[in-house]
């Protein structure tokens, strides 16, 4: 987590301790990085070729905007019909700067934590099944990994 | 059924109606033309393709098949053209043998070749969105090959500080694309071609919405470009950027020049994470980037812009700001 996010934190919530936050090792990071590559079907695992087919694959959060009262990381992850996860990661660039944190910290401390303008975020779980992506100007994107359904199935 | 009995009820004729009698009569030899001895020996139930496909359901009773026959006029052959299934729950599956499918009537109408008319219909306006998709997405190579190709000649490093947002934005247009055409052809598959009937959705092919035959047409458009040379491809990625004119160098230092009144100027930094480059840090910078979807069109964000931030004195709102400056001629 970018140091003065922490101090601004503190700053504006005198006695109030920062979340709980892990900062993934290179290693693990490498190991997310992989997962999230083989999720989306992104033909090279570099960093910024994953980012950019999440981003293209993704699909608008039927016009969700951060600053909309309806938002809610909580709500969102809950509609997408995913086993709700305790911990969530967080990437901040191209899956080589990951925190991990509590979903309910995330929910209770997002505008402390994605900072417009600068902030691109994926937030994601083990599961690599699904991704909510803000982008730095607020647009709420989904991923989830799809279920394909043949036309031999449909014919039966 | 009920021509059977209509045929077993003693009624006055007339002379005009006898003629046509003794040729209906012909198909009933099988049985000596004395339809009460006996029972249809292929085991259906027959409806002819004058009747409509309710009392063809009727005739088949509930679970039951009845088959639909055709006779020329004058002509003494019968031939099976198809079946109706009666589903014993108010609906009814018409299946119009491959080829033959001209002549079944649904209450007056010719459903098999309405559904038959329809599914042509829909794929000529398929393929012709398609070819046009195609044609915007070749305009488009061709508007940014120039680019492309100046792309491709650079490392990694150098490609990442430049604008290269619009040669991957058609990746998702074509995954889009390519999804929406699958769905539609999973409709066709499970309606059109059994030509699936019921009381509520009578002709299923017309409930397939207008706006998933356009995506299908851009699906089948774009699934065209894969079959392209590569680099082509990557041309027409360009489509969504095309659109958009990259803004002159003096307007790029205009703007530049605003953004530098609130932050200051700040030396290079890592570049975004899409590649765009960007000055400063998450702390403190600017980046440039290139337009953007899902805004409002007057939006700073759906045009080349700088956003630019200064998060020292808190976040924003709170001693924080940030801001998009578009750049325009």
């Amino acid at each position: 987590m970018d140091q003065h996010k922490i101090e601004n934190f503190l700053k504006a919530n005198p006695g109030l301790a920062f979340p709980a936050c892990q900062h993934l090792n290179e290693s693990q990071a490498a190991a997310i990085r992989n997962a999230i590559a083989k999720s989306v079907d992104s033909p090279e695992l570099d960093g910024l070729s994953i980012v950019k087919r999440l981003y293209e694959i993704s699909v608008e959060a039927g016009g969700l905007q951060v600053g909309d009262a309806a938002f809610s990381i909580g709500k969102l992850i809950n509609d997408l019909g995913v086993k709700f996860p305790e911990n969530v990661y967080l990437n901040w660039y191209r899956f080589d700067d990951i925190d991990q944190i509590t979903l309910a910290d995330l929910d209770q401390y997002f505008s402390e934590l994605w900072y417009p303008g600068s902030d691109d975020l994926d937030i994601f779980d083990d599961s690599a099944d699904w991704v909510v992506s803000i982008t730095h100007y607020g647009r709420v994107m989904l991923f989830k990994r799809p279920v394909r359904q043949t036309i031999g199935s449909v014919m039966g | 059924m009920s021509a059977v009995i209509a045929l077993a009820t003693p009624r006055r004729i007339k002379a005009s109606h006898r003629r046509r009698r003794r040729v209906a009569s012909d198909h009933l030899l099988y049985i000596l033309n004395n339809p009460l001895s006996g029972t249809d020996p292929t085991g259906y139930a027959s409806c002819s393709t004058d009747a409509s496909a309710g009392d063809c359901a009727a005739a088949a009773g509930s679970g039951g098949t009845a088959k639909v026959t055709s006779q020329q006029a004058g002509s003494h052959i019968k031939t099976t053209v198809g079946s109706v299934t009666n589903n014993g729950n108010g609906t009814a599956t018409v299946t119009a043998n491959s080829g033959k499918s001209q002549g079944i009537s649904l209450n007056g109408a010719n459903l098999g070749s309405r559904v038959t008319n329809t599914f042509n219909q829909t794929k000529d306006k398929i393929s012709e969105i398609g070819s046009a998709v195609k044609s915007r997405a070749k305009d488009a190579f061709n508007s940014v090959a120039p680019q492309s190709a100046r792309l491709s000649a650079m490392s990694d490093e150098q490609r990442n500080d430049q604008d290269s947002s619009p040669l991957w934005g058609a990746a998702g247009f074509y995954n889009t694309g390519a999804g929406a055409f699958n769905d539609v052809l999973q409709v066709w598959a499970s309606t059109v071609t059994q030509g699936r009937i019921s009381d509520n959705r009578p002709y299923p092919v017309f409930d397939v919405p207008e706006n998933q035959v356009r995506s299908a047409a851009m699906g089948e458009g774009i699934l065209n470009l894969a079959t392209m040379p590569i680099a082509e491809v990557r041309g027409a990625q360009g489509v969504r950027g095309a659109a958009i004119a990259k803004p002159s160098l003096s307007a790029h230092k205009r703007a530049l020049l605003a953004v530098q009144a609130e932050v200051g100027r700040l030396p290079k930094g890592a570049p975004g994470r899409f590649g765009s480059p960007q000055a400063g840090t998450s702390k403190k910078g600017y980046r440039l980037d290139p337009p953007h979807d899902g805004v409002a069109k007057g939006d700073a964000e759906a045009k080349y812009h700088f956003n630019w931030w200064d998060y020292s004195g808190g976040k924003r709102g709170n001693g924080g700001r940030s801001g998009a400056i578009p750049i325009e001629d």
